[in-house]
């Protein structure tokens, strides 16, 4: 600070300032204004600390809910990844030496005039009428669900368009795309859209069905075909067994009869 | 971000009797009536109530009241300006409100009101330009020139009796 400057003006300013009655006037306004708002900033400081709360209470809850909602997509998610590739064992791995005489041969589960589906105790077939080949094969072994009979058995059925195919124990359940060649474990079937029904029925054809080189089960389709599955064996016995010889498809429609032979 | 603190009353109390003569003063250079001086002081606290600013020092906090007071009084001035349409009504009542000083306060507070403060702290306080530019947080170059125009306003209105050392 420096000296001041012109005595005048400060002796002017000297006669400036508020009187006794005026100093007490606005202090008692700025102090009842400070008490008031002392108050007002108490109830603000309660009111935001519930707020936190509430806040952190629904970020808690919305935490707890998002964790779960992850971890049930998690869950999901590896419940329903692909375990097994289609066709991992391919026809010829099948082993024609374990169809052994007294076995139940496979059992046609869908057929049109692209595909014939069929399961055993091995797995699921899916053998293209066009190309003559199989092109899907669903292990069951890898799984442990070989049992089609007995205790627990593993249930097969397809949809009645051929595309999809479940099978499924009272432990596990897994979803069978035909179309994309993709096998899923899932946990129930609820998303599925298409009908399941039964759509194949077991017919009896007379025939020369006491040969011993031949055992087949016929079945009739949705569309009016046959379609019969032969297991031809060797006249030859090795042991009282008969040897394998191969697994035929017959399947005919309008009386005209198709012949196809699985394991070339 | 700025500290803040929530003023007891006895701290309020205090800090009013270390600066209500300044604020007062600065505020009657503007608002030339006592009434209306007293409504601008107390705007002046309850600012410092409502905002709680924290002060590092004495200087620091009496350099705050200034501007704040400094600032309050010009938007009153504003909102007048803006209130009254009929300009003579507001000449009249001025004039009506310069009774209440002596005749060379009265050429001080009819400065320009940019000056006002600036003049205040210079004549009265005693603070050099660059004080006063810290206080009023604005350029030396600027304050140095508020008190050039004013001091040639001063010489010129009161003359003799305008003797700066």
């Amino acid at each position: 600070m420096i000296s001041m400057k012109n005595d005048k003006i400060i002796i002017s300013w000297n006669k400036i300032k508020p009187s006794d009655s005026a100093n007490e006037r606005m202090l008692s306004a700025i102090l009842e204004r400070n008490r008031s708002m002392y108050h007002r900033n108490k109830k603000e400081i309660v009111q935001r600390k519930q707020k936190i709360k509430k806040m952190l209470i629904l970020f808690g809850a919305c935490f707890i809910v998002a964790v779960v909602i992850v971890g049930i997509l998690m869950f999901n998610k590896s419940r329903t990844s692909v375990i097994m590739s289609p066709l991992s064992v391919s026809a010829s791995e099948l082993g024609m030496e374990e169809y052994i005489f007294g076995v139940e041969l496979p059992s046609v589960i869908y057929g049109d005039d692209g595909r014939i589906i069929m399961y055993d105790f091995r797995g699921v077939y899916v053998y293209d009428l066009k190309n003559e080949k199989l092109t899907g094969y669903a292990d069951f072994r890898p799984i442990n669900m070989t049992l089609i009979q007995g205790d627990n058995p593993t249930f097969v059925e397809a949809s009645s368009d051929g595309k999809l195919v479940k099978f499924y124990n009272n432990e596990k359940k897994y979803l069978y795309d035909v179309e994309i060649n993709e096998i899923k474990e899932v946990i129930n079937y609820n998303e599925i859209t298409e009908d399941f029904q039964e759509g194949v029925v077991e017919v009896f054809i007379a025939g020369d069905k006491e040969s011993l080189s031949k055992e087949y089960t016929t079945y009739k389709m949705k569309d009016g075909s046959l379609i019969a599955v032969i297991l031809v064996f060797n006249p030859e016995f090795e042991d009282d067994v008969p040897k394998y010889r191969n697994l035929y498809l017959i399947r005919e429609v309008n009386n005209e009869r198709f012949d196809y032979a699985i394991f070339q | 971000m700025s500290k803040s603190k929530v003023r007891t009353d006895k701290e309020i109390e205090e800090i009013y009797m270390r600066h209500s003569n300044t604020i007062y003063r600065i505020c009657f250079a503007y608002m030339k009536n006592h009434v209306d001086t007293e409504d601008a002081v107390q705007e002046t606290f309850f600012k410092l109530i409502k905002s709680r600013p924290f002060f590092e020092s004495k200087e620091h906090e009496k350099a705050w009241l200034i501007r704040t007071a400094t600032n309050i009084c010009k938007n009153i001035l504003k909102h007048w300006w803006m209130k009254r349409e009929n300009i003579d009504d507001f000449c009249n009542l001025q004039s009506s409100k310069k009774k209440e000083t002596d005749d060379i306060l009265n050429l001080v507070i009819e400065l320009p009101e940019k000056y006002k403060t600036v003049v205040y702290l210079y004549y009265y306080e005693g603070y050099n330009s660059v004080e006063i530019a810290k206080i009023m947080k604005k350029p030396q170059s600027t304050i140095r020139n508020y008190l050039h125009e004013a001091r040639a306003i001063l010489k010129e209105r009161l003359g003799d009796d305008f003797n700066e050392e």
